[in-house]
């Protein structure tokens, strides 16, 4: 995986523009895809209410600077954080349920997010969403700004790494041993003497703000955030992305956005009708190898 | 005043109460096969306006309505039983897994009917012409010949379920799949049985909706989520529970709409819903957990 | 069979990161954003015909300045996440030097700063005001009239030919209010009076409960819907009110048949900004461009016999046109003289012709609006006549924002 950046820090200059902006899109789902899969395959909880993580931290980001003037990285934090605390608060209503309550009840919450933020356009600007013009970034005396496509490039590059080597972390310490303990065998778990709402929480909220980070930065990209991006399509589409490249690894969604975005991007121009050749490659892979395209190109 | 408050509150809650029984219809099919196969039908939707749109074509056709009432189950029954057979059999039992297979098998056919029935929506004129004066207003006829429809198909599930031995074999199958086998059931027919039974509901669903609402390739996305609710807030497995929850689902967004504005009143039956399951997280009449 | 399909994947990598490099130099790029899939693919389907055609006719009579016009579709599947996407693809990926098309409000605003960052033109074929408002910039224009324009154009009429006391009915969100607000300011500036606004949400089957709460007083009502939304509603509304009167926003009737509405739909009128059948605009001009777009003068698709969607579709053509001009006035040659196109662009007029088919009018300097004349269209015996041409003065509003003193 490491490789991976270094290969993408490299063709940072060399890419011409068009794919390096697909390549821009595509980090920012990327961390989207990771966080979910945090939730998802380390912990087992199918959430269908991400998309509330994803718009709020698109929201969190683009208000901030709207209202705020808060500058680009407090704006990040303050997205970050929202995220955080939303989702606190609905997995603390959420957790405990069994799954298929839970897959529900975290479908009510973004269908009701949804609908308010289609209705309260004096904050969200609905349907129509809202423009910003992006300040400079100061770091220690250098102004950097992301108009400028190779400063972009770079920018979501790093968060990309970093919240990819800060989720490694947490799946590698004993935390993440406990996510996958509880994945594999709840009662079992909680024999041990952790506590299964407690870690599938921290999970949960975890996921939650490393979402809401994907929504600011993508916000960022897009230079906008519209109230579609709580929509439903937002919680299935993760999902779909780490059982196609595969679920319970950091690696393995990435590669599901990868190959979603290559269809959206470069098929699409070839057929307009590529979602039947996505639907069938879904079919394909799942029926090849229930850990995605990446457990296939792994195993033996 | 009063009374014009009343019966403005009457109007809504039956008006309501009505759409509540065709989303009954479309969930009903949704809960079988979820219960009976673990197969989270992200496609139900479709299959919901795959029938509207054949009801369409027949209509456009042969220029009768009531015939795709016959023909549209023969033809979603031999798409069914074979998309069961070759594509979900793998992947049954594994709610996560299949959902994702039915959402690419979603894109697959709201694509193909963009293809050959293009995205511009059609409307079906009413096959029942006549309408009745309901609290002021010329409620159509075909509205309620509807509800009385839907009510017949879900009485009949229900008797089929309860009173018959097919029925009986497939209530066993949604219990325990291993011991039904064990005890000599044939699971795999039971399987192919209710996958079939189940997109037959749905796309009969459409055929009774199509006049009333209007047929358009991304219709299913309208009623999916809608559908999942009224199974899982109803209680898995639970037919009447499906039928109930459907009903107050209606009832309460019809009477809501009279005082919040349309959005709101969906917002709010949705946190009412989200409250209902925190406080009763089997559902309002389920027995078994999810 | 595992190392075949990794040696296919490295491969189709390295195409992947490739393709895109090639850029030719000779031909001007035109990139269009076509909503092909997703809720508007009606409307994608038939404004990527039209564009075309125009691009057709263009290179066959010799391009412009002697070059030929290249196309690039894209499809915004009616999302304006993809659409801001696919506006990068179209400038970063192709070089397109223009950008021309979608039909959504939404997805125009998210590619408006875009079309910015990137110094691209782009001419969006969508009607919030917004566009040509305080969402727009120097780069955006407004090939196609807007909400506003629309409703004060159509004010006088409402209350002189129509009635007094209205109701209004609008799908719940951006286009739907703002017709909802523009109709009122401009029909009480008349003397007419709205006596409720109704907000439906978007995709309801069942209107009868919204439309339950029209008072017993009101003689008219205005509606924003279309699609499915206008289908029901015209049909609940029957059954609520069959006497009241009807007039639509732009766009209602797109691609409907009125005959199919019955009862239902007779005698509704409707603003549009071009006539459905030829005989509402017959000039040599318009039966010149039905043939190129292929159309007869009934609004059908020659060959398939489908009802085409006109609305806006004539913006797409006169958009592709309107460059042409301002390529061929400003000594345009590449992207470097692209605020020299943009000037020529503030405040050119148009004659009527077949480039220009709608109708003579005007760039309006300031906020980049089309300023043309409207019609209002009625239903009679089951077919759409024209009821009343409004002059495009009437529709004209005084500009909100100045563009020109904006910095490229």
């Amino acid at each position: 995986m490491l490789f991976g950046f270094f290969i993408l820090t490299v063709l940072g200059v060399l890419m011409p523009r068009g794919p390096r902006s697909l390549a821009m899109q595509t980090m920012a789902f990327c961390i989207f895809a990771m966080a979910y899969d945090l939730c998802f395959g380390y912990t087992n909880q199918c959430s269908l209410g991400h998309s509330v993580f994803f718009g709020v931290g698109a929201y969190g980001v683009v208000l901030s600077l709207l209202h705020l003037q808060s500058g680009i990285l407090l704006g990040l934090l303050i997205a970050f954080v929202a995220g955080m605390v939303v989702a606190f608060l609905m997995g603390s209503i959420c957790v405990r349920l069994t799954e298929a309550y839970f897959v529900i009840v975290t479908a009510l919450f973004s269908a009701i997010f949804h609908l308010l933020s289609l209705d309260m356009t004096w904050l969200t600007g609905g349907d129509d969403g809202l423009s910003v013009t992006l300040p400079d970034i100061s770091v220690g005396g250098v102004r950097l700004s992301l108009y400028d496509p190779m400063t972009n490039y770079y920018f979501i590059l790093v968060f990309f790494l970093a919240s990819y080597l800060l989720m490694r972390r947490i799946t590698e310490a004993p935390l993440g041993k406990v996510f996958i303990s509880i994945r594999e065998n709840e009662k079992r778990a909680a024999f041990l003497g952790y506590d299964p709402f407690r870690y599938k929480l921290a999970a949960f909220v975890l996921s939650g703000a490393f979402t809401a980070l994907a929504g600011s930065i993508y916000a960022l990209t897009l230079r906008y955030a519209t109230a579609d991006l709580f929509g439903l399509y937002w919680s299935i589409i993760p999902i779909v992305w780490c059982l196609i490249g595969g679920v319970g690894t950091l690696v393995g969604p990435c590669i599901g956005v990868a190959l979603m975005f290559f269809f959206q991007y470069y098929v699409s121009a070839w057929w307009t009708h590529y979602l039947i050749l996505f639907g069938v490659l879904i079919l394909v892979i799942l029926r090849t190898s229930r850990k995605g395209l990446l457990g296939y190109l792994l195993g033996r | 005043m009063a009374s014009e408050v009343a019966s403005a509150l009457l109007f809504y809650l039956v008006n309501g109460l009505i759409w509540g029984l065709i989303i009954a219809l479309i969930a009903l099919g949704l809960s079988f096969i979820f219960g009976v196969m673990g197969i989270v039908n992200m496609a139900h939707g479709d299959l919901y306006m795959l029938g509207a749109v054949f009801a369409y074509w027949i209509f456009s056709a042969l220029g009768n309505f009531w015939l795709s009432l016959l023909i549209v189950p023969v033809a979603i029954g031999l798409l069914a039983a074979p998309t069961e057979r070759l594509i979900l059999r793998p992947f049954e039992g594994h709610p996560a897994v299949t959902m994702i297979a039915t959402a690419g098998l979603s894109f697959i056919l709201q694509q193909l009917v963009l293809m050959t029935y293009g995205g511009v929506p059609k409307e079906l004129p009413m096959p029942l012409q006549g309408s009745f004066d309901f609290l002021g207003v010329a409620y159509p006829l075909y509205r309620l010949f509807i509800a009385a429809l839907s009510l017949v198909i879900i009485a009949s599930v229900w008797l089929f379920l309860h009173r018959t031995d097919y029925g009986i074999l497939v209530r066993a199958s949604m219990q325990d799949k291993e011991i039904a086998s064990a005890m000599g059931i044939n699971v795999n027919t039971v399987l192919v049985f209710t996958f079939v039974l189940g997109c037959v509901l749905a796309a009969v669903g459409g055929v009774l909706a199509a006049p009333v609402t209007q047929v358009f390739y991304l219709m299913g996305n309208d009623v999916i989520l809608l559908c999942f609710i009224v199974v899982i807030i109803g209680g898995l497995g639970s037919l009447g529970g499906t039928l109930v929850a459907a009903l107050v689902l209606g009832g309460v967004e019809g009477l809501l709409a009279y005082f919040l504005s349309p959005t709101g009143a969906r917002a709010a039956v949705f946190a009412f819903m989200v409250g209902v399951l925190i406080l009763r997280p089997q559902g309002l009449f389920g027995t078994q957990r999810g | 069979m595992k190392r075949v399909i990794r040696g296919l994947l490295v491969v189709g990598l390295a195409v992947f990161m490739v393709s895109g490099w090639a850029i030719a130099k000779e031909p001007i790029k035109i990139g269009m954003l076509a909503d092909k899939t997703g809720g508007l693919a009606a409307y994608g389907y038939s404004h990527e015909k039209v564009l075309k055609a125009a691009v057709k006719k263009i290179n066959e009579e010799g391009g412009i300045v002697g070059r030929p016009v290249r196309l690039y579709v894209e499809d915004t599947e009616s999302k304006p996440s993809v659409g801001a996407l696919k506006f990068r693809k179209l400038v970063e990926t192709h070089g397109v030097d223009f950008v021309i098309d979608s039909n959504s409000s939404g997805i125009a605003i998210a590619c408006a700063p875009v079309a910015k960052e990137l110094k691209t033109p782009y001419f969006p074929s969508a009607g919030a005001t917004e566009i040509s408002g305080e969402k727009g910039n120097r780069y955006v224009f407004q090939p196609c009239t807007n909400v506003r324009e629309e409703c004060k154009g159509a004010a006088s009429f409402a209350v002189k030919n129509i009635a007094k006391k209205w109701v209004t009915v609008v799908v719940n969100y951006a286009w739907g209010w703002s017709n909802e607000k523009e109709f009122k300011k401009y029909v009480e500036q008349k003397g007419g009076k709205v006596l409720k606004s109704i907000r439906v949400p978007l995709g309801t089957s069942d209107w009868l409960p919204y439309l339950r709460k029209i008072p017993r007083e009101a003689e008219a009502v205005y509606f924003a819907n279309f699609g499915s939304d206008f289908l029901s509603f015209i049909r609940d509304l029957y059954a609520v009110r069959p006497d009241i009167k009807k007039l639509g926003a732009v766009y209602v009737l797109s691609a409907q048949d009125p005959a199919k509405l019955g009862p239902a739909g007779e005698g509704l009128y409707c603003i549009t900004s071009y006539p459905t059948r030829l005989e509402g605009l017959n000039t040599e001009y318009n039966r010149k461009y039905r043939s190129l777009i292929g159309v007869d003068p009934e609004g059908l698709e020659i060959g398939i016999g489908k009802r085409f969607v006109l609305a806006y579709d004539w913006a797409v053509w006169e958009s592709m046109f309107l460059i042409k001009a301002a390529i061929e006035r400003s000594g345009w040659r590449s992207r470097k003289d692209t605020s020299k196109v943009i000037e020529a662009l503030e405040g050119m007029k148009f004659k009527e012709s077949v480039e220009f088919p709608q109708g003579s009018g005007y760039i309006r300097a300031e906020d980049h609006l089309a300023i043309v004349d409207l019609y209002i269209e009625q239903i009679v015996g089951g077919k759409l006549k024209v009821a009343a041409r409004i002059p495009a003065a009437k529709g004209a509003y005084p500009p909100i924002v100045d563009r020109t003193k904006e910095s490229f």
